[in-house]
């Protein structure tokens, strides 16, 4: 046996060993999911919080094969004399354990997604079938939609109440129908993957000028812009058997998720050679209220809401800005949606920035001080927060290092950053805005950071 | 630092080795946090140290139990990766050489030299401390009751008075109240 085929021969033996150790956590976790699920039946953030470290195990195997690839192996074989075919080979083996792992992965994690939502279900029936009633008068209502906010006329004092569906039934709905979509579709995506793949194969085949990108042909390029057509079709189909929504939406939600694919497209000279320079879609305004919402309004409201208040004077602070609960849904709805099909990441931006800012600005004061006068006089004043200029870039990378360690351990970071630290994530969230910039402009802070933030995942990993 | 023998990139490669070998086994060797020997290399690679209380708390942090402390040892291999660098460079005398495997080998073994060899040592030095799948599920369990809005009950109606008399809103989306005329939810903040 030539040394380069020993040399494979120990890469492939290594290989199979680390697929052995994704079959052996997957199999833990699975039993890990039953119990959990048993435990927990109407709430699935435990089982995400699993789901998430499972996935940063296995991510690290990965990268345990990647570090040894680079380290070891290719060192090794650019020590044979015309290497490129043992390279080649060891390569693909690679890409062959992490398309599997990565498959099997997502297939794993879709499928206990539905068993959560599916152990959910009975607790959504059971508070679609319970009583409602007017807090004014006590009558029973009759709201017309169970799964999301409604606006209901009283018939027996006239006063107009505003339902909220439960916490389960809002979380179901709120999960349930890209869950389902990316369920319904998963064999889909992986034969797009798959395909692409073996593009990307047949690619480094081909001789390549150093930072040139190899060309594809415009058939295997048209096969692939239909795939995706085909799977974003289904997807939306599928998202709107849970939560429905008309042909034309699914249509513009299908079409945004395309003009990301079109622009990749648009790299390759055989597209444009044959398909013309790639269209920008003459989308809407992105940054058009919604429903008379700007996104500077929404932002500084949501950011009122995550300081945690009432939902009594959550409902007044709506009215102040003309708005009920039905309308805030709506409203709600319709910007998380665009966030969602923002490419460009303008729109993300801005919300970010409208929402670091909140109390600033027009809109922002106006939902502070709402905030701010709830509960008439002698109320006890909302929470005002951490101050993120008394937090030290020391403390920030603590909670970095401190977060990083809990999501591997399975807890719920929330919940501990309460316990710990006496923080709510909008709070991490404004330091995190206050420093992350200070770190882009002064490199010593980033070279610091990830010492700091390895000292303090190590020091919360030991920790019960 | 110079490169003796009549083939230059083994020459270099043994002298990265001889090096690495020199540091490590002197950061590995010290007690945690570091000592004379540690310090005369640090001195030897003109590499500024830690305050003593940085290390001493860098190494209760990371639960060492030997070694030097981790950014050291990153900044002495750092000097080393760029005069390897730097000597690689002077090692290209002719197109011919880059096309040889040993030259291409050594490539990536200094590209990558800082970050895997810190790597590697913090795996020697710091205990790791990897959850089992046992203790995720049983920390996702754990925690599961303490998150921020477990224990939030949400009304199922609600009916928005005025926040002035008291009278309930009558007509959906109109905020005025229709006995005191002032707005239901409060007065709306300029």
């Amino acid at each position: 046996m030539s040394s380069s085929q020993q040399f494979l021969q120990q890469w492939q033996s290594y290989l199979q060993q680390i697929g052995a150790q994704v079959q052996q956590v997957l199999g833990e976790a699975d039993a890990g999911c039953r119990q959990l699920l048993s435990q927990h039946p109407t709430d699935p953030l435990p089982i995400q919080n699993a789901l998430r470290a499972i996935h940063m195990k296995l991510v690290g195997l990965q990268q345990q094969v990647d570090q040894t690839w680079t380290t070891q192996i290719q060192a090794q074989a650019m020590s044979f004399g015309d290497n490129r075919g043992v390279i080649e080979q060891g390569t693909q083996d690679k890409d062959q354990l992490q398309g599997w792992a990565n498959e099997t992965w997502d297939r794993f994690q879709a499928s206990w997604d539905i068993e959560a939502l599916k152990a959910m279900w009975p607790a959504v029936q059971e508070e679609f079938t319970k009583p409602v009633a007017c807090t004014q008068c006590q009558g029973p209502l009759m709201p017309t939609l169970r799964h999301k906010a409604d606006s209901v006329r009283c018939p027996h004092c006239s006063a107009v109440c505003s339902t909220t569906p439960a916490q389960t039934v809002s979380l179901f709905y709120t999960l349930a129908p890209d869950a389902w979509a990316k369920w319904a579709t998963i064999d889909k995506r992986f034969e797009i993957d798959r395909f692409r793949k073996q593009v990307e194969v047949q690619g480094r085949q081909q001789p390549m000028s150093f930072g040139q990108r190899n060309d594809e042909p415009i058939e295997s390029l048209q096969r692939w812009e239909s795939m995706e057509r085909e799977y974003w079709t289904a997807y939306f189909l599928a998202k709107a058997q849970i939560m429905p929504s008309s042909n034309e939406d699914q249509s513009k939600m299908r079409d945004s998720r395309m003009q990301r694919i079109h622009n990749e497209l648009g790299q390759y000279a055989s597209w444009r050679a044959a398909m013309g320079p790639v269209a920008q879609q003459q989308s809407e305004d992105v940054m058009a209220p919604i429903e008379g919402v700007p996104l500077d309004q929404y932002a500084a409201i949501v950011a009122q809401q995550a300081r945690g208040l009432a939902q009594a004077d959550f409902h007044r602070l709506l009215a102040q800005q003309g708005m009920d609960p039905a309308k805030w849904d709506r409203v709600s709805a319709g910007w998380n949606e665009r966030m969602s099909r923002d490419t460009q990441g303008g729109l993300m931006a801005a919300y970010a920035k409208a929402f670091a800012g909140a109390g600033a600005g027009q809109y922002g004061a106006q939902a502070q001080a709402g905030a701010a006068m709830m509960g008439g006089p002698g109320a006890a004043p909302a929470p005002a927060g951490v101050n993120p200029a008394s937090v030290s870039f020391e403390q920030f990378c603590e909670l970095m290092g401190a977060q990083n360690a809990w999501s591997m351990q399975g807890k719920d970071v929330n919940a501990m950053l309460k316990k710990v630290f006496s923080m709510s994530a909008l709070d991490y969230s404004n330091i995190s805005s206050y420093w992350s910039p200070r770190m882009m402009s002064d490199m010593s802070l980033a070279m610091r950071m990830t010492d700091l933030m390895m000292r303090a995942q190590t020091k919360y990993m030991s920790m019960p | 630092m110079s490169l003796p023998g009549s083939n230059p990139i083994a020459a270099l490669d043994q002298l990265i080795s001889q090096h690495l070998s020199s540091i490590l086994n002197t950061a590995y060797a010290c007690p945690p946090g570091g000592n004379r020997s540690w310090n005369d290399l640090l001195a030897y690679y003109g590499v500024v140290p830690e305050a003593p209380a940085e290390r001493l708390n860098t190494s209760r942090d990371l639960r060492m139990t030997r070694g030097a402390i981790p950014a050291e040892v990153g900044r002495v291999l750092d000097g080393l990766q760029r005069w390897a660098q730097g000597q690689l460079q002077a090692t290209y005398t002719s197109p011919g050489i880059a096309n040889t495997p040993q030259y291409a080998a050594l490539i990536v073994r200094i590209q990558g030299l800082s970050w895997q060899e810190r790597k590697r040592y913090e795996e020697a030095v710091i205990p790791r401390k990897e959850p089992s799948v046992g203790s995720i599920f049983a920390n996702a369990s754990s925690t599961a009751a303490e998150t921020p809005w477990a224990n939030v009950r949400v009304e199922p109606a609600n009916v928005l008075v005025c926040w002035s008399c008291g009278a309930p809103q009558e007509k959906a989306m109109n905020f005025t109240c229709r006995y005191c005329s002032q707005p239901l939810g409060g007065p709306s903040q300029p």
